[in-house]
C-alpha cells in the first residue's frame, strides 16, 4: 500500500505552498515529512488525505497502490489522520470517541454493537489505557488524549494512517515517551504512515525514511543515516543537526576559506572564483594541541561540559567563531582551559556552491 | 501554518448551506428592503424632499432624535454606574440585578408601554408625585424620554460591562498609587480606557430609541406636532393610504440607523488598531 | 347591545384567538429561523469564499430597522399598491392583515437572533472536530447532528429563547402589517392595545402580565444558559 504523489502544486493566493513535488511513500513504512514551518508539509499531508485540493493540472495525480484517488473525496480515501491537537469529540467519551468511525458506517456495513465494543476494547488494550472508556476527553492529560486519537483513527482500519504534527503540543518529555511508543506500535501494525513534524530529533529518531522539505520542494529524501551523514543539499546541511559555517572561494586545485584550505583538484574552469561555503559539523573537528598540516590556529572561548559530550565555542585567528564537540574522555586529555591555544582541523568537510558540489 | 489552513473545502455543505442562507436572505430581508428604497426613490426628489421635510415631519424627527438623544445621554451616565457597581462590587443580590437589567430587552414593549404610562400618568405612582411639583409626564416629550430611557438601558450596561471587566486591574492600583483619589481614579483611568465601549453603548441605545415604538406609543399621548414620533407618523401615513410619504420618513430614519451602526464599526475599529487586537 | 355574560365570552375568546395566532406565529418563526441560523453559521464558519463579511453584515440588517419600518417593507410588497398588490388581488390571496403577513414580519424581526449568535460560537470551536469526523467517514448530517449539534446545543437553545421571546411580544411590526382584526389577525401584544385603548384596562393588564411573566421566565432562562455556556467555555 504505497502512497504516489505526482506533480503536485498548491497556490495559496500568491504564495506557493508547494511546487510541482513528486513523492512515494513506501508500503508498511514510518516515513517522516520534516522541514520549517511554512515548508508545505503539513499542506501535503492535508493534499493525501483529500483535506485540502492541490492546483489543477492534468500532469498530476495522488495514487494509493497504483489507484488514483485525485478525484475522490476525503471521506472516501479511507485514510486515518491524526490532528496536531487531537481534535476528540469533547462531548462524548472516549469509548464514543474510538467507535464513532465504525458507528458512522453505512448500517450494511456496521458492525454489531458487540463487534463495536470488542473492537474498542481491544484498541484500549493496544494503546494501554484499558479501563478509562467511560472517562471524557477533559479528564485526560495530553499524551492521553494523542493515544485515543490515535486509537479512534485505526478503529476504522485505514490503508494508510496520516499523521500531522502528532507531538507538537506535549511536553518534552510525553513527546520522547510517546515517539518511543508509536515506533513500537508501527512495528506491531506495519500500517503506512506518514508523519509531519519539525523536529529533526523526532525525526531521525523514529522513521524509516525521513523526507525533508523547504519551500515546498522536497529537499532530500532517504533513511535517518543518509540524510544525517550525506546531506544533499545546503539547507539539509543546515537544517539538521549543528554546523558551523565557514565564507571562502574556489580558486585552481583547491577551495579556500581563511586558514582553510581545502584540495579540490577538479572544479570546472567556469566555477573559478566563486563563492563557496564550507560545512563542518562541530563533532567532526578535530582539536590538538600540536600544529598538524592543514589545521588553524584557534582560541577557546567557552567550554560547555554538562551533557553526553563535551562543546567547546572557539574563535579562529581572522575572528570566525565556530564549535567543536568533543568525548568528555579526550577533553580531559586535551586539558582545555579558557583563553588556551588549540589547533583545529576538520575530519569531513562539505562544500557548497552555487549549482556546484565538490 | 494555521494561515494556510483556512481555505480548506472538504467538508461538505457548502453549497447546500449558503445557498440556502442566500435565498432566505434575500427573501426575507433584501427584497422587502429594496421595496422601500425604491418606493421612496420612485416619487423624484422634489416631492421626497418635500416629504421629508414636511413640518409634522419635521416636528416628528425633532421629538424622535431629540428625545433620543437625551435618553441616550442619560443611559451613557447611569448606565455605565450600574455596569461599574454589577462588576466591581460583591454585594447581596448582585446576579439579581444583573439580571434585572435585561428587563427591558425580554419584556415586550407594548407591556412596558401600558406599564410606563400607568406609572407616570397623573394618577399613577410617579405621575402622581411629579403632579405635584407641577410636571406633566404622560402624554409629554417628557414621557416619551422617559420610555427611551427605559428600553436603551441594558444596551449601555450590557456594552460597557465587559470592557470593565477587561480593564486590567493594574491600571487602577497603578493610579491609587500615585496619589490619586477615587474620583479621579473614576473618571481619569476608568472612563478614558472604556470610552469606546461607552460610544458603542451610547449609539446602539440611541439607534434603539430612534427606531422604538411599542413603549413610546402609549405614554407620548401622539399628538401630531407635539408627541407624534417619526414611526407613530409612518403608520398614520399608512392608515391615509400614503404609501410614498410613509416610505420617505423611513428612508430617512433608516438612512439615520445605518450612518449610527457606520459610525459604531468605525469606533470599533479604531479602538481594536489601538489595543492591537483583532 | 349584548348581555355583560356574552361580552365576557366574546372577550376571553378573542383573548384565546390572540394567544393561539401568538404560538403559530412563534412557531413558524422561530424554527425557520433556526435552520437559517445554522444555515448561516455553517456556511461562514466552515468555508472561505469572496463575500463572507459581507454576508455576515447583511444578516444584521433586521436589527437595525425599525419595528414599524419593518412591516412597512411587507406593505410596500405585498400590500394591495404594492409590488405584488395586483397579482395578489387578482389571484385572491391576501397577505398583508392575515396571519401570512405577521408571520412574514414577526420572521424579519427575529431573523438574526440564531445566526448571530452560532456564528461566533462555531467560530470560537472551529472545525477540528467537523474535520476529524469527515476523516472517520461520516457524511454531513452525521457529523452536524453528532459532532457539531452537541457541541453547539446551549448557544443554539440561548439563541432559540431570545428570538422566541421577541416573536412572543413583537409590537411595532406586526402592528403594521395586522389590520387589527380582532379574533383573526389579532396577536397577544395587539390585544393588550386594542383592550387598553377601549379604556378597559384590568384586561389590559390582565393580559399585559401573562406577558410579563412570559418575559421574566425568558429572563431566567436566559440566566441559567449563560451559567451553563459559562461553565462549558471555562
Amino acid at each position: 500500500m504505497a502512497i504516489e504523489i505526482e506533480n503536485i502544486s498548491k497556490t495559496f493566493g500568491s504564495f506557493k505552498a508547494l511546487n510541482n513535488l513528486s513523492l512515494i511513500i513506501p508500503e508498511g513504512k514510518l516515513t517522516a515529512l520534516l522541514g520549517p514551518s511554512g515548508s508545505g508539509k503539513t499542506t501535503l499531508l492535508r493534499i493525501i488525505a483529500g483535506l485540502e485540493t492541490p492546483d489543477n493540472n492534468p500532469d498530476s495525480d495522488i495514487r494509493f497502490n497504483g489507484q488514483s484517488v485525485a478525484e475522490r473525496h476525503a471521506r472516501e480515501r479511507g485514510v486515518g489522520f491524526v490532528f496536531q491537537h487531537y481534535a476528540l469529540f469533547r462531548h462524548m467519551s472516549v469509548f464514543d470517541n474510538i467507535a464513532f468511525g465504525l458507528k458512522v458506517k453505512p448500517w450494511r456495513s456496521r458492525p454489531s454493537r458487540s463487534e463495536i465494543k470488542d473492537k474498542v476494547s481491544e484498541l484500549l488494550k493496544l494503546i494501554q489505557l484499558e479501563g478509562i472508556g467511560n472517562r471524557m476527553p477533559s479528564q485526560l492529560s495530553g499524551g492521553q488524549r494523542q493515544r485515543v486519537a490515535l486509537a479512534r483513527a485505526l478503529a476504522v482500519e485505514p490503508k494508510f494512517l496520516l499523521l500531522d504534527e502528532p507531538f507538537g503540543a506535549l511536553d518534552t518529555k510525553v513527546r520522547q515517551d510517546l515517539r518511543n511508543w508509536l515506533r513500537k506500535l508501527h512495528d506491531e501494525l506495519h500500517i503506512t504512515s506518514l508523519f509531519v513534524t519539525h523536529d529533526q530529533e523526532e525525526a531521525l529518531e523514529v522513521s524509516d525514511k525521513v523526507v525533508i522539505m523547504n519551500k515546498g520542494r522536497i529537499e532530500q529524501e532517504g533513511s535517518p543515516e543518509e540524510v544525517f551523514h550525506n546531506p544533499a543539499t545546503e539547507f539539509v546541511m543546515n537544517f539538521i543537526g549543528h554546523v558551523n559555517l565557514f565564507h571562502g572561494r574556489l580558486e585552481k586545485g583547491k577551495a579556500v576559506f581563511g586558514k582553510i584550505v581545502i584540495d579540490a583538484a577538479d572544479v570546472p574552469a567556469d566555477k573559478l572564483g566563486k563563492d563557496a561555503r564550507l560545512f563542518i559539523r562541530p563533532f567532526e573537528m578535530e582539536i590538538s594541541s600540536l600544529n598538524a598540516e592543514g589545521s588553524i590556529k584557534a582560541k577557546v572561548e567557552r567550554i560547555q561540559a554538562a551533557g553526553v559530550s563535551v562543546k567547546v565555542e572557539l574563535k579562529s585567528e581572522d575572528g570566525k567563531v565556530f564549535t567543536a564537540e568533543l568525548t568528555h574522555e579526550r577533553f580531559r586529555e586535551l586539558q582545555l582551559v579558557k583563553d588556551m591555544e588549540v589547533f583545529v582541523s576538520p575530519r569531513n568537510t562539505r562544500i557548497f556552491v552555487e549549482d556546484y558540489q565538490v | 501554518m494555521s494561515i494556510f489552513t483556512k481555505n480548506r473545502t472538504a467538508l461538505p455543505g457548502f453549497g447546500l448551506s449558503l445557498g440556502f442562507t442566500i435565498f432566505y436572505l434575500s427573501l426575507i430581508v433584501l427584497i422587502p428592503l429594496s421595496a422601500l428604497f425604491l418606493k421612496a426613490a420612485s416619487i423624484g426628489s422634489s416631492e421626497f424632499w418635500a416629504a421629508a421635510t414636511g413640518d409634522r415631519a419635521i416636528a416628528s424627527y425633532k421629538l424622535t432624535f431629540g428625545a433620543s438623544a437625551v435618553a441616550a445621554l442619560i443611559n451613557a451616565v447611569f448606565g455605565l454606574l450600574t455596569a461599574w457597581t454589577l462588576t466591581r462590587y460583591k454585594f447581596p443580590g448582585r446576579r439579581f440585578f444583573d439580571a434585572i437589567v435585561d428587563l427591558p430587552f425580554a419584556i415586550p414593549t407594548a407591556v412596558s408601554g401600558i406599564a410606563l404610562t400607568a406609572v407616570y400618568s397623573h394618577n399613577g405612582i410617579i405621575g402622581a408625585y411629579l403632579e405635584k411639583f407641577g410636571i406633566k409626564a404622560a402624554f409629554t416629550p417628557l414621557g416619551v424620554t422617559i420610555a427611551l430611557t427605559f428600553i436603551g438601558l441594558p444596551f449601555v450596561v450590557r456594552t460597557v460591562q465587559p470592557a470593565l471587566q477587561e480593564l486590567d486591574k493594574d491600571l487602577e492600583e497603578a493610579a491609587a498609587s500615585l496619589g490619586a483619589n477615587r474620583f479621579q481614579i473614576f473618571f481619569r483611568v476608568i472612563t478614558l480606557s472604556i470610552m469606546p465601549s461607552l460610544l458603542t453603548g451610547f449609539a446602539l441605545a440611541f439607534a434603539r430609541a430612534v427606531g422604538e415604538y411599542g413603549s413610546v406609543v402609549f405614554i407620548s399621548g401622539n399628538m401630531p406636532m407635539k408627541t407624534e414620533i417619526s414611526s407613530l407618523l409612518i403608520i398614520v401615513k399608512l392608515e391615509q393610504y400614503d404609501y410614498a410619504g410613509a416610505s420617505v420618513i423611513a428612508t430617512v430614519m433608516l438612512i439615520f440607523s445605518f450612518l449610527i451602526l457606520l459610525l459604531i464599526n468605525i469606533i470599533q475599529a479604531l479602538t481594536q488598531r489601538n489595543t492591537g487586537k483583532g | 347591545m349584548q348581555k355583560p355574560s356574552e361580552k365576557a365570552s366574546t372577550y376571553t375568546e378573542n383573548a384565546f384567538a390572540a394567544i393561539k395566532l401568538t404560538i403559530i406565529v412563534t412557531l413558524v418563526a422561530t424554527p425557520l429561523n433556526m435552520i437559517f441560523g445554522i444555515a448561516a453559521a455553517w456556511a461562514v464558519t466552515k468555508f472561505e469564499f469572496p463575500g463572507k463579511n459581507l454576508l455576515i453584515t447583511l444578516i444584521d440588517i433586521p436589527f437595525a430597522v425599525s419595528p414599524v419600518i419593518s412591516g412597512l417593507i411587507f406593505v410596500l410588497v405585498f400590500g394591495l399598491q404594492g409590488w405584488f398588490g395586483e397579482w395578489l388581488y387578482a389571484h385572491n390571496i391576501k397577505i398583508i392583515f392575515t396571519e401570512y403577513g405577521i408571520i412574514l414580519a414577526t420572521i424579519f424581526v427575529t431573523f438574526p437572533f440564531i445566526a448571530r449568535e452560532l456564528i461566533p460560537l462555531m467560530q470560537e470551536q472551529g472545525s477540528e472536530e467537523e474535520y476529524a469526523a469527515l476523516m472517520l467517514g461520516a457524511n454531513i448530517w452525521q457529523i452536524f447532528f453528532k459532532v457539531t449539534l452537541p457541541n453547539i446545543k446551549w448557544g443554539l437553545l440561548y439563541g432559540l429563547i431570545l428570538c422566541n421571546a421577541r416573536a412572543m411580544g413583537e409590537f411595532g411590526a406586526v402592528s403594521v402589517v395586522s389590520g387589527h382584526i380582532r379574533g383573526e389577525t389579532n396577536t397577544v401584544p395587539l390585544h393588550v392595545e386594542i383592550l387598553y385603548n377601549e379604556y378597559n384596562f384590568a384586561a389590559a393588564f390582565a393580559v399585559a402580565s401573562i406577558l410579563a411573566v412570559l418575559g421574566i421566565i425568558t429572563l431566567i432562562i436566559k440566566n441559567l444558559l449563560e451559567l451553563k455556556i459559562r461553565k462549558q467555555t471555562h
